[in-house]
C-alpha cells in the first residue's frame, strides 16, 4: 500500500445478510458502484465509524482509522437523505461545522443555494436539501468526501451544473471521494476509478468505463 | 363574594413551589429520560418502575414515605440534615414533595422529546467533527425541547395541583406552607366554602391555561 492508497477491509454478519468486503483502490475520485442492497450505504457507514456491528480494517489516504471515532476520522459524510438540521436554517445548516465561514458565498451561489439562505430546511425540495448537505460537507474542510447518491434527487440540468462543480473544488482543493451509486451517470460523471458490489461481496476494481462496460454485461446476461 | 385576602400570596406562593419543584425535577428527568430513550440495560425496566411509581401511588403514601426518608436516623434525612435542609413542616418540604410527585411527567416528557431525535442527525454532526458535548447542546437538546418543554409543564401543573404528599411533609401552616390546594381543603374544614371556591376557581384557571399551553406547544412542534 502506497502513502496516498485506500482500502478497506470490512466484515460483518446481520440478520439475512453478510458483508465480507476487501477493496483497494488508488483513485482520488472513486464509486461503489452496485444493485439497490448490495451493502454499499453500509459500507459508508461502517468507513464513517457509525456502525458497531461491522468490524474490519480502513485506510483512506494512506490513513488507518479503523478505532477512530467519528469525530477524528475526518471524512466528511453527504447521506442520500440530506440529514439536514431541521431546527437551523440553510445558512446555520452550511455553516454548522464550517472551517472557513468566508466561503459560504462562493458555496451558496454555485449551489444555486443563494435566495434560500434564511429559510428553514422543512419546505426544502428533495433537490435542495441535496444541495445544502453538500454545501454543508465542502464548507466542513474535510479533504476526504463520502457521497451517498449525491447527485440523486437534482434535476437533469442541475446534475452536470452541480458535478461540474464537485470536479472543480476537488482539483483547486485536492478533495478526494468515495461516492456510493447505483446510478451508472452518476458514477460516469463523479469517478476516475469504479468498485463494483454485489450481494455484499466486492467482484472487481476497475477503471470506471471498464467497469461500468462490465456491469451493463452482467446485466444483460440471461439468467 | 369577597375574595380571601390571602388569594395573591397562596397563589404566588403555590407558583413559586411548583416552579422549584419543577426545576428540582428537570435535571435527573433530563438524564434518566436521555438514558432510557438511548439504552437498553439489565434492570431498565425495574428502574423505570421505580421512577414512575410516584405518578400511581396515592400521594399520601408518597408523603409518608418523605416523611419518614427525612428522618435523621434514614441516609437521606441525614443528609439534609447536614445541609442544614430542614424539610418537615416547611416551605422546602413542600417542594421537595412537588418535585417528587411530579418527576414521572417530566421525565416521560423528556424521554419522548429524546426518543423523537434522529440519531442519524448526531451521527451527522460528530462526521463533521462536532465533540460529543457540542453535539448535546447544538443538535440533541434543541430537538429533544418540545418533549421535554411538554412534560416540565405538564409537570408544573400536576405541582400546582398537589396535595396529598404536600399535607403530610410540609403541613398547612398558614402564611408559610399553605398552597392553593391545602388552602382549599383548609378552608372546607373551617366552613368557608367562598374561599374554598376561590382557591379552587384559581387552581382550575391555572389547570387550564397550563394544559393548553402544553398541548399548543406540542402542536406547534409538530
Amino acid at each position: 500500500m502506497n502513502h496516498t492508497g485506500n482500502h478497506f477491509s470490512l466484515r460483518a454478519d446481520f440478520a439475512g445478510f453478510r458483508l465480507r468486503v476487501d477493496a483497494a483502490w488508488s483513485a482520488h475520485r472513486a464509486a461503489l458502484f452496485g444493485p439497490s442492497g448490495s451493502g454499499k450505504s453500509t459500507i459508508l457507514e461502517a468507513l464513517l465509524g457509525l456502525r458497531a456491528d461491522v468490524d474490519g480494517e480502513v485506510i483512506l489516504a494512506g490513513r488507518s482509522i479503523a478505532g477512530i471515532r467519528p469525530q477524528h476520522r475526518d471524512l466528511g459524510w453527504v447521506p442520500q437523505d440530506a440529514a439536514l438540521f431541521p431546527h437551523r436554517s440553510v445558512r446555520e445548516n452550511l455553516l454548522f461545522a464550517a472551517r472557513d465561514g468566508q466561503r459560504l458565498g462562493h458555496i451558496a451561489e454555485a449551489l444555486q443555494l443563494g435566495p434560500l439562505l434564511e429559510r428553514r430546511t422543512a419546505g426544502l425540495s428533495g433537490g435542495e436539501r441535496q444541495r445544502v448537505a453538500l454545501g454543508r460537507a465542502l464548507l466542513s474542510g474535510r479533504r476526504f468526501l463520502l457521497l451517498d447518491e449525491p447527485l440523486a434527487s437534482l434535476d437533469r440540468g442541475l446534475r452536470k451544473h452541480v458535478a461540474e462543480f464537485l470536479l472543480e473544488e476537488a482539483r483547486e482543493r485536492s478533495l478526494r471521494w468515495l461516492l456510493v451509486s447505483h446510478d451508472a451517470e452518476e458514477v460516469h460523471r463523479l469517478a476516475d476509478q469504479t468498485i463494483l458490489i454485489r450481494d455484499g461481496a466486492i467482484e472487481a476494481v476497475m477503471e470506471t468505463r471498464l467497469a461500468l462496460e462490465r456491469a451493463l454485461a452482467t446485466a444483460l446476461q440471461p439468467d | 363574594m369577597s375574595l380571601p385576602p390571602d388569594l395573591l400570596e397562596i397563589t404566588l406562593r403555590s407558583l413559586w413551589v411548583a416552579g422549584l419543584g419543577t426545576l428540582l425535577a428537570l435535571g435527573p428527568a433530563l438524564a434518566f429520560g436521555a438514558l432510557f430513550a438511548r439504552r437498553r440495560f439489565a434492570g431498565r425496566l425495574v428502574l423505570r418502575t421505580l421512577l414512575l411509581l410516584p405518578m400511581v401511588l396515592p400521594p399520601v403514601a408518597v408523603g409518608l414515605v418523605l416523611l419518614r426518608a427525612s428522618g435523621p436516623r434514614w441516609p437521606f434525612g441525614a443528609w439534609l440534615a447536614s445541609l442544614g435542609f430542614d424539610v418537615v413542616l416547611t416551605l422546602r418540604g413542600a417542594v421537595l414533595a412537588a418535585a417528587v410527585m411530579c418527576f414521572p411527567l417530566v421525565l416521560l416528557g423528556a424521554e419522548r422529546g429524546f426518543a423523537a431525535v434522529p440519531t442519524r442527525l448526531e451521527q451527522l454532526a460528530a462526521t463533521l467533527g462536532t465533540s460529543r458535548a457540542r453535539i448535546w447542546l447544538r443538535v440533541t437538546l434543541p430537538l429533544a425541547l418540545p418533549g421535554i418543554l411538554y412534560g416540565a409543564v405538564f409537570g408544573f401543573a400536576r405541582c400546582l395541583g398537589e396535595f396529598g404528599a404536600t399535607v403530610l411533609v410540609a403541613g398547612i401552616v398558614p402564611g408559610r406552607t399553605e398552597t392553593l390546594s391545602t388552602a382549599v381543603y383548609a378552608a372546607i374544614e373551617r366552613f368557608d366554602h367562598g374561599a374554598a371556591m376561590a382557591y379552587a376557581a384559581v387552581s382550575i384557571a391555572l389547570a387550564a391555561i397550563l394544559v393548553f399551553s402544553a398541548e399548543r406547544l406540542l402542536e406547534r412542534a409538530r
